[in-house]
C-alpha cells in the first residue's frame, strides 16, 4: 500500500456528490413506483387508510437534486458553525 | 420504512420522539468531540448520498418494492454517532420539504431509521468482524450483512411500535409482525448488497475514511500524512 497513490480527498468528495446528484436525478427516474414493505403491509393488513397525506416536493429532476444539496449543506453548514467555533482555526 | 402520521398513536409517537431527542442528543455530543473540517465533509457526503441511494427503490416481491436505510453503510464509513446524525438530517428533509414520513411520526422514524439500524447495526457489524478473518476486505462482507439484518431489526421496531399503539386494522399483531418482518428481510438483502458495494467501493479508493476499517488503514504511512481522518466515534 505504501507508495501508491490515492484519490484526493477533494476528489474523492466531488466524484461522490456527483453520484449522489445521478442518483437523485437520473436513476431515480427508473425506479420502483411499487409501494415500499411498510406502505404494501399496511395495505393489506388494513390500517393503510389511517395514513393522513401531505403535500410536499416530489422526488424528481430538480427537487430531488435539490433535496441532495439541502442535506449536504445542513450537515456541512451545521458542522463546521460548530467545527469553528470549538477551536481556532489551524496555521497556515 | 417511513411512517406517515396516522399509523401510530400519539402516546407511542411522543415517547418515540422523546428517544429520538435524546437518542439523537447523546449521538451529536459524541459526534462533536471527533469532528474536524474533512469529517464534515465526509459526514455531509454520507448524508447527501444515503438521501439519493433511498430514492432508488428496488422490486423486491410481487407489488411491492424496497429501499436502501443506509443507516448501517453511514455507520461504517463516518462511526454511528455520526450516522445517527447524519441520518436523522436525513429524515428531516424529507419530512419537511417531501413530505415522506409524517411530522408527528417523525420521532418514530428517527428511532428506527436513524437510531436502532445505526448503533444496533454497527453492533452486529463489530460482532462480525470480530468473528471474521481480520482481511480488510471483509469488512465489506461484515458490513453488508450487518445491513441487511439491521433492515430487519427497524421493521421489529415498528411491529414493537404497533403492538403499543398501532392504528388498527384487519390483522392481529403476529400477523402484522411476520408481514414486517418477511418482506424486510427480502429487503435486506437488497441493502446488504449495495451497503456491501458501497463500502467495497470506498475501502478501495480510500479506504482511510472507511471507519470500520480503521484498525487495518488509519495512520498507517506517510504518502498521504495529514490526509487522514482522526479516530471518530
Amino acid at each position: 500500500m505504501t507508495g501508491r497513490r490515492r484519490i484526493r480527498f477533494g476528489v474523492f468528495l466531488a466524484v461522490g456528490l456527483a453520484l449522489a446528484l445521478a442518483l437523485a436525478v437520473v436513476v431515480s427516474r427508473h425506479a420502483s413506483n411499487e409501494p415500499d414493505g411498510l406502505e404494501r403491509v399496511a395495505a393489506d393488513h388494513g390500517f393503510a387508510d389511517h395514513a393522513t397525506e401531505r403535500d410536499g416536493w416530489s422526488y424528481q429532476g430538480l427537487a430531488a437534486g435539490a433535496g441532495v444539496v439541502v442535506t449536504f449543506g445542513v450537515i456541512v453548514g451545521g458542522g463546521l458553525l460548530y467545527v469553528r467555533r470549538r477551536r481556532p482555526r489551524p496555521q497556515g | 420504512m417511513h411512517i406517515p402520521d396516522g399509523f401510530i398513536d400519539a402516546p407511542t409517537s411522543a415517547t418515540a420522539g422523546v428517544a429520538a431527542v435524546v437518542g439523537v442528543g447523546a449521538a451529536l455530543r459524541r459526534a462533536g468531540r471527533v469532528l474536524d473540517e474533512r469529517a464534515v465533509a465526509l459526514a455531509g457526503l454520507v448524508a447527501a448520498f444515503v438521501f439519493a441511494a433511498q430514492m432508488v427503490n428496488f422490486p423486491v416481491a410481487a407489488g411491492t418494492s424496497g429501499h436502501l436505510i443506509g443507516g448501517v453503510l453511514a455507520a461504517v464509513l463516518v462511526g454511528p454517532s455520526v450516522a445517527a446524525v447524519c441520518i436523522t438530517v436525513v429524515l428531516v428533509v424529507q419530512a419537511l420539504l417531501f413530505a415522506d414520513g409524517g411530522l408527528s411520526a417523525l420521532g418514530l422514524n428517527v428511532v428506527n431509521m436513524a437510531l436502532v439500524t445505526t448503533f444496533g447495526g454497527y453492533a452486529l457489524f463489530a460482532a462480525l468482524r470480530w468473528l471474521l478473518p481480520k482481511r480488510p476486505a471483509l469488512v465489506a462482507v461484515a458490513a453488508g450483512i450487518a445491513a441487511g439484518a439491521a433492515v430487519v431489526l427497524a421493521a421489529g421496531a415498528f411491529v414493537v411500535e404497533y403492538a403499543a399503539g398501532g392504528a388498527g386494522g384487519s390483522a392481529s399483531v403476529g400477523t402484522v409482525a411476520g408481514a414486517m418482518l418477511g418482506v424486510h428481510a427480502l429487503i435486506g438483502v437488497g441493502e446488504g448488497v449495495i451497503t456491501g458495494l458501497t463500502v467495497s467501493a470506498v475501502l478501495a479508493s480510500r479506504p482511510d475514511l472507511v471507519h470500520g476499517a480503521r484498525r487495518h488503514f488509519a495512520a498507517t504511512h506517510s504518502a498521504s500524512a495529514g490526509d487522514e481522518l482522526p479516530a471518530a466515534a
